[in-house]
């Protein structure tokens, strides 16, 4: 401690840019969004409000397209973070298992990872298009509509989720691969020398032994698809014929999307936006917590 | 817990009948049968193993073979219990591996009993192996280590359960059963590991160096914890160490191994009193034999000249080999020499002395002694030596 002291302003030449930074760019702003959730009739010009109080919350909940955003995303959530974790932990324990091309697969897994959001829109576009594309010809689809104003809420929000789930592959398949290969073999070995067939293996040894990357991929992956956005914008924005910015009818809006959406809506205070960050960081905070509770029973650190 | 044995070792005589019976029915024998109303498990039939022509070569990256293991031959009694000793390097933990069927062999048979196993996976042979770093299951209580082997081998629960119990009372963790690998010390763990490779009731116990990790008193203790099981539970056994002392005193025999080559296989103290090769005579004893250039002219065995005694051998250079207790201090003796060093360790008096003209040093222990200070002149003679050829290392004396 008496280090600490006497070196306290190397500690803050350090720590300063840094804290700078952060304090402009990301505490300066939370804490005025929960200020301006508060403040009913916020103007952003002149920073004149109208007393404080519940208002936007029950404006933001009490507003279908509200509830319409809330509903798409958990759906997202909840359908496409267990598949991507699953199908991620079984690509990632195949390619584990595998010696020849390893780098190869690795790398195909990884591209999506570097690549634009939006050219993989695109590439998206044309695989599920009506006339040309190649999921309804590979599938015998007749002129089936995924992502055209003819589609509906599932067949878009299905390509949504072929989408987010290869998008969000490679990440996890890299972070749990990772910890795959820090497993001791000797362990394998054991479990080998005990008699387990592949199934207890997999089952009492590599996921027990995994679950901390488990526990970090299942936390990180729920936060980033309740953010979910830019996918959805990438699918369905600007498209031929396009209704909306978020599908016909922008029948597959989100959170993220209401919230920017209320922004730069005319006639709608600033507070309403906030109010709904807010929302959306307290629901996050809650998955995360019941997470954390679960993995206290499960995660073998 | 004598309860326990006694029970364990009469179920165990009862069982050779039935077993004898239900192998003769099978003509591959599950080593996992399980009395269906007993508290004990039962323990099979002691088998013999035969290691035959085993040989296990390494293909490296540069494509160069390393051989790890060549030509070896060994067979095993039933229920005894062998030390496999060499140095770091020799190829024992390979041949180990083997055994337990985590290595293929490039070449060579494995039976246990009259089977053939050479080919079968680990799961398929009926062994239980003790690894060096025991490899317990981190995220798994003592009990579920334990048990684990027989949840796989689809044991029923509360069956599973006494047999884990038991075990965990043979090695004296009775009491430790709900805590976690890493809330042990290491003898602890190195009972958790040896009950979890004996739950099964293996046909064949082996043991990867598991005594390295564990401090200087608790490896005497666990060490003779060990014969102790491996007489009570009658399995036969490997026991791979570098360490030459555990070896002689926990085997009923000893293979040392140099090279990947079998050396020499015998009871400890014939391969102590009897080495058949300088390797062998030089890896035994402590502190170490010495060794000292020497050759044979006109049926002389000379030492820079000085005519040690008759041999009936052809000129050839040698190394004469002497224990250090095998000198006797003697004013007739052949052997003169200054004393360098003389350190009293109770019981004995060990000298460490210059041998005249040779400019070479050698131990020697002799029973405790006064009187005897540095500078001295002395003379020895031998009650016993070694001559071994200087090329092949092979013994002729």
């Amino acid at each position: 401690m008496l280090e600490f002291k006497k070196d306290g302003w190397k500690a803050a030449i350090a720590l300063g840019p840094t804290l700078l930074l952060l304090s402009v760019f990301t505490f300066y702003p939370i804490i005025n969004a929960v200020l301006m959730a508060f403040k009913q009739d916020y103007v952003f010009l002149s920073g004149t409000y109208n007393g404080i109080g519940f208002g936007n919350f029950v404006t933001i909940l009490s507003d279908p397209k509200f509830l319409d955003a809330l509903k798409n995303t958990s759906i997202m959530v909840f359908i496409s973070v267990p598949l991507t974790i699953i199908l991620s932990l079984l690509l990632a324990v195949a390619l584990n298992s595998v010696k020849k091309l390893r780098g190869f697969f690795q790398t195909v897994f990884f591209l999506p990872y570097v690549t634009n959001t939006i050219a993989l829109g695109l590439v998206f576009n044309v695989v599920f298009h009506k006339d040309y594309g190649l999921f309804n010809s590979v599938f015998g689809l007749e002129l089936v509509d995924w992502l055209g104003s003819g589609t509906t809420y599932w067949r878009a929000m299905f390509v949504l989720m072929v989408y987010t789930i290869w998008n969000g592959l490679a990440f996890k398949i890299i972070v749990l691969l990772s910890g795959l290969q820090s497993i001791d073999k000797q362990y394998y070995q054991a479990a080998s020398v005990d008699g387990a067939n592949r199934k207890r293996v997999f089952g009492k040894i590599t996921v027990p032994l995994l679950s901390p990357m488990i526990l970090y991929v299942t936390i990180t992956s729920f936060i980033g698809a309740f953010k979910v956005y830019t996918s959805v914008i990438a699918l369905f924005g600007k498209g031929a014929g396009q209704t909306g910015a978020y599908g016909p009818d922008n029948m597959l809006i989100t959170v993220v999307g209401y919230i920017y959406e209320k922004l730069w809506a005319s006639g709608t205070p600033f507070g309403v936006a906030a109010a709904g960050s807010i929302i959306l960081f307290i629901i996050i905070l809650l998955i995360t917590l019941v997470q954390f509770w679960i993995s206290k029973k499960r995660v073998h650190y | 817990m004598k309860e326990f044995l006694k029970k364990f070792k009469k179920k165990n005589e009862v069982s050779e009948e039935t077993d004898t019976l239900e192998q003769t029915k099978n003509a591959a024998p599950e080593p996992q049968e399980v009395v269906k109303t007993g508290e004990a498990p039962i323990v099979h039939e002691s088998i013999e193993l035969r290691l035959d022509n085993l040989t296990k070569e390494f293909v490296q990256k540069s494509k160069a073979i390393t051989v790890a293991v060549k030509n070896f031959s060994v067979t095993i009694p039933a229920g005894k219990l062998i030390g496999l000793l060499g140095p770091s390097g020799c190829g024992k933990s390979t041949t180990l591996y083997m055994v337990a069927g985590l290595h293929k062999p490039t070449g060579g048979n494995i039976y246990f009993g009259e089977e053939d196993v050479t080919n079968l996976p680990p799961e398929k042979r009926g062994i239980g192996l003790v690894f060096q770093n025991y490899a317990l299951y981190p995220h798994m209580s003592v009990k579920q280590n334990i048990m684990f082997p027989l949840e796989n081998m689809k044991v029923p629960k509360e069956e599973a359960l006494k047999r884990a119990q038991f075990m965990a009372e043979l090695v004296h963790i009775g009491d430790l059963m709900d805590r976690k690998p890493n809330q042990l010390s290491g003898g602890q763990q190195q009972r958790v590991a040896i009950a979890r490779a004996l739950v099964k009731m293996p046909r064949v116990l082996l043991l990867d160096e598991p005594l390295s990790n564990l401090d200087a008193r608790l490896r005497l203790q666990t060490r003779e914890e060990i014969k102790r099981i491996q007489r009570e539970t009658g399995i036969t056994t490997i026991f791979v160490t570098h360490d030459q002392e555990e070896a002689m005193s926990i085997s009923d025999e000893i293979v040392v191994m140099n090279n990947g080559l079998k050396q020499q296989m015998d009871h400890p103290q014939t391969v102590y009193d009897e080495p058949i090769n300088e390797f062998v005579a030089k890896f035994l004893g402590n502190p170490p034999i010495n060794i000292i250039d020497g050759k044979i002219e006109n049926k002389k065995l000379l030492v820079n000249s000085n005519h040690i005694e008759d041999v009936d051998f052809s000129d050839q250079d040698v190394h004469i080999g002497l224990r250090p207790e095998f000198f006797v201090i003697d004013p007739e003796g052949v052997i003169e020499a200054e004393i360098e060093i003389v350190e009293h360790i109770g019981r004995d008096t060990m000298l460490i002395c210059k041998l005249e003209e040779l400019n070479e040093t050698f131990r020697a222990i002799i029973p405790a002694s006064r009187g005897l200070n540095i500078g001295q002149k002395i003379r020895f003679s031998y009650s016993k030596l070694f001559v071994f050829n200087k090329e092949t290392g092979e013994r002729l004396i």
